[in-house]
């Protein structure tokens, strides 16, 4: 499993009216937007339930007897090896991976864009060393620098999300660099340092929202590729501790079985593949719902 | 009230290590309640001196005093008290009011920050007066700026300047983005508003009618430099600088029973300004240039009271040779 590194496409959201239920309305619309919206929908109701403690069965409860079941009215998605159930563990796992990627996301997402929105804002002084920084953490494949971290630092989950974080801090660095440096030169922005705004004020007011829209279709697929590297890590036993059920270490534990027992690799996989292809989608279509120049006046 | 005293801006040439000379010493004054029209072609400075004198850039050299302080120098809290005095009305209309602000937030958040209206209620009330001023619908407060027409919005910019109570507007081409109809309107706007506010104007312009329109003063820019200056009557009706003559020329005569061509006084374009010409800058596309333009930059001098002009021939024939 490898995580591919493309930032989104950076338009600059000038001219865009916060017309929030238009740009749900053209979201909705749209199919990408539509399949995405119901997938991440499905897994934000699978990652509630499990933590609110809404499964079936605990989902580290062993029971032997029913070791390696295929799916029932008892067990709905089967059991592993241990007899435990495969749909509480799916449910659990996706729980886990979303509060990994959610955590690792947040921290990416608030540092990188403050970093990104200063190195745009702000001349060489502020950009040499941030950029520098940037550069540096790029070169690093994103997989090997969460493996040194979560070699290096005690496991758990929120290493595991300080790991990934940390990966996914240049992508905001660079996907915001470039739309500041452009609102930078925008008379509105030149007005409001006339008229005698306070810098902070002028970041906060009237770049910070005029960025929402890359910010927000980067999060979303940042989410992606975060959930991706949790359970790349986890497949190679670097994620969350066993017994604590997780994505990655489930095709791991079922790759042995996967000839004779294929439900056991069937439910990790395809809860990974809707949870990847829901935020892609769901990336997609928010950057045409939050694109401007999509039914300005809608 | 308002001096700029030698200006000069350079930009360094991207991936070389030659500089483009945007300003070659500019110098200007303006009195309280005057109007300075500055003209020029594409190129000729007008919107970097547009710039350094609001501090949007510093200069390379020079000074910007109001009313005796030295702009260039303050820094901070007390660069936008200063600066409070002098404000700008920007060209775009579409690109000068951030579109995710309501009108009424655009506006409030200028008085909330200096301070000028006391409390929420008091700023509700003074963003209403100041929309009245500029003859907008205080309704509009409400209302993003792409619900607004053109001129609605360059009039919203103007209630923004005005919010801070600015004894100098700077107009930066602030007709010529919008449409043809409401041009004359915004310039009546702009014109009543001198006159109850004693506001001065620096106006910026390519078009000399516009200029001719609304200036005291009349300054003729080329290249980084100011090659003519005066008296608006004097400059224009009376040029003496062979490019002056050659914008008035440029100007489309209103009745087309006239069909007299217009006379091609001025050939090619304006010079590469990291590469300008020797001696004077203009000596490339002058009808009249000679042997001492190609070789000395002349100097802006007094041609007539109230008129200087930088132009060896025109001195010349004012002046009789000793």
């Amino acid at each position: 499993m490898t995580t591919a590194v493309t930032p989104a496409e950076t338009t600059v959201a000038v001219g865009a009216p916060p017309a929030t239920t238009a740009a749900w309305r053209r979201l909705l619309r749209s199919p990408a937007g539509l399949i995405g919206t119901v997938l991440v929908a499905l897994i934000l109701i699978g990652a509630i339930c499990a933590i609110a403690g809404l499964t079936p069965y605990d989902p580290v409860a062993q029971h032997p007897r029913d070791a390696l079941q295929g799916p029932s009215g008892r067990y709905w998605l089967g059991t592993d090896q241990f007899g435990r159930d495969i749909f509480s563990r799916t449910l659990a796992g996706i729980g886990n991976s979303l509060r990994v990627s959610v955590v690792a996301v947040a921290l990416s997402g608030v540092v990188g864009t403050l970093a990104g929105v200063c190195a745009g804002y702000f001349g060489n002084k502020v950009r040499g060393p941030v950029l520098a920084v940037t550069n540096v953490l790029f070169a690093f494949p994103p997989l090997l620098l969460a493996l040194t971290l979560a070699t290096t630092l005690t496991r758990n989950w929120a290493t595991i999300a300080l790991a990934i974080g940390i990966v996914y801090v240049p992508i905001f660095v660079r996907v915001t660099r470039g739309p500041v440096l452009s609102l930078r030169e925008t008379d509105f922005i030149r007005a409001a340092r006339v008229v005698g705004l306070p810098t902070r004020r002028i970041l906060a007011r009237h770049i910070l929202p005029n960025i929402s829209a890359i910010v927000t279709v980067q999060v979303t697929l940042s989410l992606s590729w975060a959930v991706l590297t949790e359970a790349s890590l986890s497949f190679l036993g670097l994620g969350s501790p066993p017994p604590a059920p997780s994505l990655g270490s489930m095709v791991f534990d079922a790759k042995v079985f996967a000839s004779t027992a294929w439900w056991t690799l069937a439910a990790p996989g395809v809860a990974i593949v809707i949870f990847v292809v829901g935020l892609n989608l769901l990336g997609d279509g928010l950057r045409d719902a939050l694109d401007p120049r999509n039914g300005r006046n809608s | 009230m308002l001096r700029a005293t030698n200006l000069t801006k350079q930009y360094p040439v991207r991936g070389g290590d030659g500089v483009v000379q945007a300003l070659a010493g500019v110098s200007l004054e303006l009195a309280e309640g005057e109007t300075l029209g500055i003209v020029g072609e594409s190129g000729s400075g007008k919107s970097t001196l547009a710039k350094l004198l609001v501090r949007l850039e510093d200069p390379t050299s020079g000074t910007v005093e109001l009313d005796g302080v030295d702009l260039t120098t303050l820094r901070g809290g007390a660069l936008r008290e200063q600066r409070r005095r002098i404000q700008m009305l920007f060209q775009d209309p579409y690109s000068s009011l951030n579109p995710r602000q309501r009108i009424g937030a655009i506006l409030g958040e200028v008085l909330a920050v200096h301070r000028l209206a006391g409390d929420a209620r008091g700023r509700q009330r003074r963003v209403g007066e100041l929309l009245d001023l500029v003859g907008l619908d205080p309704r509009l407060t409400q209302r993003y700026p792409h619900e607004l027409s053109g001129g609605q919005r360059q009039r919203v910019g103007i209630a923004r300047a005005l919010a801070v109570e600015p004894k100098v507007l700077l107009l930066d081409e602030p007709v010529s983005a919008l449409d043809v109809s409401v041009r004359a309107e915004i310039m009546n706007l702009l014109d009543d508003l001198r006159r109850d506010l004693r506001l001065a104007y620096v106006f910026i312009s390519h078009d000399v009618s516009m200029v001719r329109h609304i200036s005291d003063r009349v300054a003729v820019m080329y290249l980084g430099r100011i090659v003519e200056q005066g008296d608006w009557k004097s400059v224009l009706d009376d040029s003496a600088h062979p490019y002056t003559v050659a914008l008035g020329a440029a100007v489309p005569v209103p009745d087309p029973s006239l069909a007299e061509p217009i006379q091609a006084t001025v050939v090619g374009e304006v010079p590469d300004p990291a590469n300008p010409p020797s001696g004077c800058p203009f000596h490339p596309r002058c009808p009249l240039a000679e042997d001492v333009c190609l070789s000395t930059d002349p100097k802006l001098l007094p041609l007539r009271p109230n008129h200087n002009v930088a132009c060896h021939v025109a001195i010349r024939a004012a002046v009789p040779a000793a």
